[in-house]
């Protein structure tokens, strides 16, 4: 008997450390009966916390809002993430436990191709057809944005996210040395291009950073724009969805009906053409990101630093990295010009399509996704209330344009109609506010899956590299596809048998 | 009253004449104090495994219900055009880091013990081991800076004896090649203390013995050192083919896999389909595949290096 107070002790010490450890984690949220509510936003990677640079004007209206909201606080929690995919694979986490933030930053591509597991964000739809209350005489908030940005936006009938910014992709060149090389006018058409490029080589240059780092972004740029360009006419063949973004499913139907493959003429002449750009690409593209910041020290690095360096002639980049360049110390030396157009005099497969808009679009700042009671338990009718709320009031005209430029330095160009912003120098003419053709996305792009996007970089890398010839990597692409494509038909439980 | 006795009883406080009563307790005391360590361990290593086992036979998004698939994973996994590649690398990585992880800290504990001064011989110890503490991922900031294409120390000073630059992580011939490189000269290691300690422990007596016989310098690095050595040797082996096994994470950090497949590894394909593509089940498979080389190649080990006497 005088051993038990001892054993029994230990017992409790055990389940309270136990308990501890496993099921007491974490700060307490306020609950909904509580008269102060707290909302919890998750910040958009790279901006790092509540008082950077960027933040700083959606900080401020943020607490004009609050202002009008008596007891209801905006809790701003830092993204310390650089990627979408990160960003997205720890919101999925957060929501396993039903403790994701009340507002998460996301991007449409997330939310249409299937990379965000269904279930956890909200859709929006049903208030976007309401009025904005701080919008008078707005019958539907959703008619408040530009069509660029509802094209993207809304997915059969769907809207899991509301769109901030627009933004541009563009070649930046080094205005002296194109001057050297005798170029007097920027390329228009990928023949124009090819010239140019030969051009810059002869002079010694090295013309052209295609950058291919694993989890970068310009890659899926090229195939953004060759597919929507070349696979244009055959877009009902696999279209299934009917959305401005050919999403998950459509990309896997497209596989599975042999347009999206090697054995398509018109998708192999996309790759074919970007094999044509071989022998001017500048080694080591592997270790570099169109997307990376600047400040990067390990892969993926910026192609900005040894481009101001005057290694190279040309680099693709966008918009959003206009601010860098002239922190760089290089303000005045770039010029920019829209990626050539590939018209029907370099391929018959072509649509000579205008594609403004189609590589880069509205995936800028601003874009906010709602979590659901699922994934957030505190998210009750009054949080999901004063949620919406504070959304109409960030996505109004008179304070959308301040928040939304002010992140990218004039970079960014909000959506909001009527929204006041003052762009960066050279941005705008680089925008078309028109509704763009039919994008297709690719495997490059996540549409499938993070990893079959990283297998088949892996896959490009050696092509670019001359590490394959081009019958292996039509091979080893076309099985990356089909692998893919049932990898995530059986992760989705969709039977792709019946689009065969 | 159970009577303790032995070296414990001697020395421990418990068991003195002051604390009979606590030493009456002594060994249930000492159960149930190890209890905790025990839930812990399973609630925290044991159970994870043997969730990610069942889990491997299940398609399971990490927020929706698991699905169960049976094997399908692993079919997957075998079947991918990128099976062989990272089979190929992983390999080559446990090789090449195994040698590493022993080669190098052996001769550093050789040399260590040769120095004619016990004064010197700590200075050496504490050389070798003080950069021990260095965090993994600052020695791969370090080495990321140093092979940095742009403004790297390494081209820097390739560069002085007129060598262009090299495209250390950025090609396919030198990308695998310069994950290795990480730690040069891969001295200070857990094994170098775990083959300094080997080395003290070998008898002065067989030393003395094998110097009257002639055996001296290398052959008795050879004839006696290394084979008094194969306990130490079998432990540094089997850690270190776990931990190239295990640690993707100067791949992760400085290729992603690339360029090309010249660095995909089991283990990065692991961490990618579980936690940035929330294929959890897909991941588990790979996990559990891992799990079964790791046992390999302790088998393997032991099996083939046994203590000689």
């Amino acid at each position: 008997m005088k051993k038990r107070p001892l054993k029994g002790m230990i017992s409790i010490a055990s389940v309270a450390l136990l308990g501890g450890l496993v099921g007491f984690g974490g700060a307490p949220r306020p609950s909904a009966t509580h008269p102060s509510e707290t909302l919890t936003v998750q910040l958009q990677a790279n901006t790092g916390t509540a008082s950077s640079k960027q933040n700083k004007v959606l900080v401020q209206e943020t607490r004009q809002w609050e202002k009008l909201h008596p007891g209801v606080t905006v809790k701003f929690l830092p993204n310390p993430y650089t990627t979408t995919t990160d960003s997205n694979a720890a919101l999925v986490t957060e929501a396993s436990a039903h403790r994701a933030p009340d507002l998460v930053w996301e991007q449409y591509g997330a939310t249409s191709s299937g990379a965000i597991p269904q279930g956890i964000l909200m859709n929006l739809m049903p208030y976007l057809q309401k009025p904005n209350p701080y919008v008078a005489g707005n019958k539907k908030w959703l008619d408040l944005w530009e069509p660029i940005a509802t094209a993207y936006m809304v997915t059969n009938g769907k809207a899991d996210v509301l769109l901030g910014s627009d933004l541009a992709t563009e070649i930046v060149y080094n205005k002296a040395d194109f001057k050297k090389a005798g170029i007097t006018s920027t390329p228009r058409t990928w023949q124009q291009f090819i010239v140019d490029l030969k051009k810059l080589k002869a002079d010694h240059f090295a013309p052209f950073m295609f950058t291919d780092a694993t989890g970068g972004c310009n890659p899926s740029w090229f195939e953004r724009k060759f597919m929507s360009e070349l696979l244009h006419a055959e877009i009902n063949r696999f279209d299934v969805n009917h959305s401005q973004v050919a999403d998950g499913l459509d990309t896997a139907v497209g596989i599975e009906r042999g347009v999206i493959s090697m054995n398509n003429p018109a998708y192999a002449e996309g790759w074919k053409l970007l094999g044509q750009l071989r022998p001017y690409l500048a080694a080591g593209s592997s270790s570099y990101s169109a997307c990376a910041n600047v400040t990067a020290t390990a892969a993926p690095l910026s192609q900005l630093i040894p481009f101001t360096q005057n290694k190279y002639a040309m680099v693709w980049s966008g918009t959003w990295h206009v601010p860098d360049l002239d922190a760089l110390g290089f303000s005045g030396k770039f010029g920019m010009f829209p990626f050539p157009t590939i018209t029907t005099a370099t391929t018959r497969y072509s649509s000579d399509l205008n594609l403004t808009g189609v590589v880069g679009g509205p995936n800028g700042v601003g874009e906010w996704s709602v979590t659901t009671p699922a994934a957030n338990s505190s998210m009750t009718p009054t949080t999901k209330k004063l949620v919406i709320n504070y959304l109409q009031y960030l996505y109004a005209p008179k304070n959308e344009g301040r928040w939304v430029a002010d992140a990218g330095s004039g970079s960014f160009i909000p959506v909001i109609k009527g929204a006041e912003y003052k762009s960066a120098a050279g941005v705008t003419n680089l925008f078309s506010k028109k509704k763009p053709p039919v994008t297709i996305d690719g495997v490059l792009d996540g549409q499938l899956s993070a990893s079959s996007q990283s297998q088949a970089i892996r896959i490009l890398q050696a092509y670019l590299g001359n590490n394959l010839s081009w019958a292996q990597f039509a091979s080893e692409w076309n099985a990356m596809l089909q692998q893919t494509a049932t990898a995530w038909a059986q992760a989705n439980h969709v039977n792709l048998a019946k689009y065969k | 009253m159970a009577k303790v006795s032995g070296e414990w009883a001697e020395h421990h406080p418990l068991a003195s004449g002051k604390h009979k009563k606590h030493a009456r307790l002594g060994p249930k005391l000492g159960v149930l104090m190890i209890i905790p360590s025990i839930v812990l361990v399973v609630l925290f290593n044991y159970y994870p495994a043997v969730r990610s086992l069942l889990g491997s036979l299940t398609s399971w998004d990490g927020f929706n219900p698991p699905q169960f698939v049976g094997f399908q994973n692993f079919v997957s996994y075998f079947q991918q055009p990128v099976f062989w590649p990272e089979v190929r690398n992983l390999v080559l990585f446990v090789v090449g880091g195994t040698i590493i992880s022993i080669v190098f800290p052996f001769l550093a504990a050789e040399l260590t013990l040769a120095l004619p001064s016990l004064k010197g011989q700590n200075r050496a110890k504490y050389l070798f081991v003080i950069p021990m503490v260095i965090p993994q991922v600052i020695m791969i900031s370090i080495w990321a800076y140093l092979l940095n294409p742009d403004d790297g120390l390494v081209d820097a000073v390739l560069g002085l004896f007129r060598v262009s630059p090299v495209q250390w992580l950025g090609s396919t011939h030198t990308a695998l090649f310069s994950i290795l490189l990480i730690g040069f000269p891969w001295v200070s290691s857990l094994g170098y203390l775990v083959f300094l300690a080997g080395l003290q422990g070998i008898s002065q007596e067989i030393f003395d013995a094998s110097s009257v016989d002639g055996v001296v310098g290398l052959s008795r690095l050879w004839s006696i050192d290394l084979p008094l050595s194969i306990p130490q040797l079998r432990f540094v082996v089997i850690i270190a083919g776990i931990t190239m096994v295990q640690n993707f994470v100067p791949i992760l950090l400085l290729t992603g896999g690339g360029p090309a497949n010249a660095t995909i590894v089991p283990g990065l394909q692991m961490y990618q389909e579980a936690f940035t593509d929330s294929q959890l089940g897909y991941g588990m498979a790979i996990g559990t595949l891992l799990f079964v080389f790791m046992v390999l190649v302790s088998v393997i080990t032991l099996r083939f290096l046994k203590p000689r006497t």
